[in-house]
């Protein structure tokens, strides 16, 4: 019982006891609505199992996650769903590495150099992006986008993983821009200012001082990104091309490439209700459900552990000259330099395909 | 609608399954479908009342730069078999300025435009895999129309000017555009029929309705949206 309530109980009896049932209704009420997205949750799963289980037991879960072939209405159906799942993992891959540099930059920019009157402008812009329904986005690439990838790497369509990628990466912007920024802005202000005052640069005090810092708001931020590419369905489908096949060689980001999501995007509205091919629909929604959970747990293990990593020596101040900082601006390094590569892939490795 | 100013007609989209399955489950007084009702359907919906209330045919269309003049069946099935890749292996064809790639385009597996071409133009083999997928005949165009190497199929009823239907050439004398007319005369042979589909013997204002669809006011408007009357 807390003070107010032990006050309110010496001054009247009925009133209090009103004022006890008015507590527990409106706890019961909050507790209701807390429970809501629980129950929400376990009836999504439980009806998407009961639609989806009897394609595991008619192909094989094994089958059915590794088969090479998606021919749902083929004279001979097959129901493999690893070049769905292969392409899921290798677009939202790719939007985060067009995702993750960008926003990171204009997070860091938002909160740490612009100008107030820059910044009165590019916040408020970057929310505007989240804005924007998804079907616009994959208006504008499948109008824009895979035209210029077509003309650019003189293809026969413009319909790739790397358009899809690409459109990924920024609808992803501004969930990472928005969460990162936060982040970095929660920084205290006297990292800043101890680590300007021992005589670092601005560059120094963003890279060594507040980045790190900042790092489980930003891992936080790079996760929700990853959830928002994975779960995209309409913008997807309409520039990937959706070809179910592995592309050729495997980091041809030049090549059609079906998501789990597309495929249920395209197919859902059309197949025969009750057929094998709707219960591998349902199948591959479970295969989905389960990445996006797997997502969301490892998230949540990340965010635990950067924060134990963060509190338990106390140091972050004191780290900026110790041994220790020098060992994670080496990770960071290596985390910098892979980035570099992979971005690397993703340029030059179009252009040398494109090439005769 | 003059003889029945109180009805109130309220079409949704979806496809032919979200069609079928609404007709099934009873949720809307008529369901509408473009493609034949699956057996597993008819087992689970026995009262299928399944009428045709027009015709439609499938156009293989490519890109307004692709010069070709026409294409027989058998070009048509190897090339969505994979078997012929390049433009130029099709006598006539050629894409100027671009290396002559075929980039097949088709529809979602689910689709009743899908079903009914890899049955009577692919004779029920399975199309490459390197296939683009299309969910919509709108998509088809949209994609056709902004892609010179590409090649795909629609209902006549979505051939625009953006997109070139290609004539098929069955012989010297026999070469068939597809339209309006060479699918009433039957002699476009790529040409299906569109269901509309009701639980039960129709009654009452459905009944009413269907018999409007099938009147000469009906087939009109069949007629007015690029699809084919099954009246004369």
């Amino acid at each position: 019982m807390d003070l107010l309530t032990k006050y309110r109980t010496a001054a009247t009896g009925s009133a209090a006891r009103f004022f006890r049932l008015k507590e527990q209704a409106v706890r019961s009420v909050f507790f209701c609505t807390a429970l809501f997205a629980v129950v929400v949750i376990s009836f999504i799963l439980l009806f998407l199992l009961r639609d989806g289980y009897s394609i595991f037991e008619t192909v094989g879960i094994p089958a059915f996650l590794f088969g090479m072939s998606w021919t749902p209405t083929a004279m001979e159906p097959a129901y493999g769903i690893f070049p769905l799942i292969v392409g899921t993992i290798f677009v939202t891959f790719g939007a985060m590495v067009f995702a993750v540099p960008l926003s990171l930059g204009c997070a860091i920019y938002i909160s740490e150099i612009a100008s107030p009157r820059v910044k009165s402008i590019l916040k408020p812009a970057t929310e505007l992006l989240a804005g924007i329904p998804s079907v616009v986005y994959g208006f504008f690439g499948l109008i824009v986008l895979t035209t210029l990838i077509r003309e650019v790497f003189n293809l026969p369509t413009g319909e790739t993983w790397l358009a899809g990628s690409i459109l990924l990466g920024i609808m992803a912007l501004p969930t990472i821009i928005s969460v990162s920024e936060d982040a970095i802005s929660s920084v205290p202000h006297e990292f800043r200012e101890g680590s300007l005052a021992v005589g670092a640069t601005k560059w120094e005090t963003i890279s060594r001082v507040i980045v790190p810092a900042a790092l489980s708001g930003i891992a936080a931020a790079i996760i929700l990104g990853i959830g928002r590419a994975i779960g995209e369905t309409m913008a997807v489908l309409m520039v990937t091309g959706n070809a179910a096949i592995l592309p050729d060689p495997i980091w041809n980001v030049l090549s059609p490439i079906r998501t789990l999501t597309g495929t249920l995007g395209i197919e859902m509205g059309e197949v025969s209700i009750g057929s094998d091919h709707y219960h591998a629909l349902f199948g591959v929604a479970v295969v989905l459900l389960i990445i996006t959970l797997i997502v969301n747990l490892s998230a949540v293990r990340i965010l635990n552990y950067l924060n134990e990593g963060r509190t338990a020596p106390k140091a972050t101040k004191k780290s900026l000259l110790s041994p220790r900082a020098a060992d994670k601006l080496r990770t960071i390094l290596t985390y910098v330099l892979a980035a570099a590569g992979v971005i690397i892939l993703f340029i030059i490795a179009p252009l040398w395909i494109a090439l005769p | 609608m003059a003889t029945h100013s109180n009805a109130d007609i309220q079409v949704s989209g979806g496809g032919s399954g979200v069609g079928i399955q609404a007709i099934g489950a009873k949720t809307v007084d008529i369901g509408m479908s473009s493609r034949e009702v699956t057996s597993a359907e008819k087992t689970k919906y026995p009262d299928f009342d399944i009428i045709t209330v027009a015709h439609d045919g499938i156009a293989v269309i490519v890109n307004p730069q692709n010069q070709i003049q026409y294409i027989t069946p058998d070009q048509v099935k190897n090339v969505y078999l994979g078997k012929v890749t390049k433009w130029t292996e099709i006598g006539g064809a050629n894409v100027p300025n671009t290396n002559n790639a075929i980039v097949l385009v088709g529809r979602d597996s689910a689709s009743g435009t899908r079903s009914y071409f890899d049955e009577s133009v692919l004779l029920k083999a399975t199309p490459s895999n390197k296939m683009l997928e299309k969910n919509s005949n709108g998509a088809v165009t949209q994609t056709i129309a902004q892609t010179p190497g590409a090649i795909g199929y629609v209902s006549i009823g979505y051939v625009s000017s953006d997109v070139k239907a290609v004539p098929i050439w069955y012989n010297a004398d026999k070469i068939i555009t597809p339209s309006a007319a060479t699918v009433k005369d039957k002699s476009y042979p790529l040409s299906r029929d569109l269901y509309i589909i009701t639980n039960g013997q129709p009654s009452g204002l459905t009944k009413d309705f269907i018999d409007y669809l099938l009147g000469a006011d009906g087939q009109k408007i069949v007629a007015d949206e690029g699809y084919v009357p099954i009246t004369e």
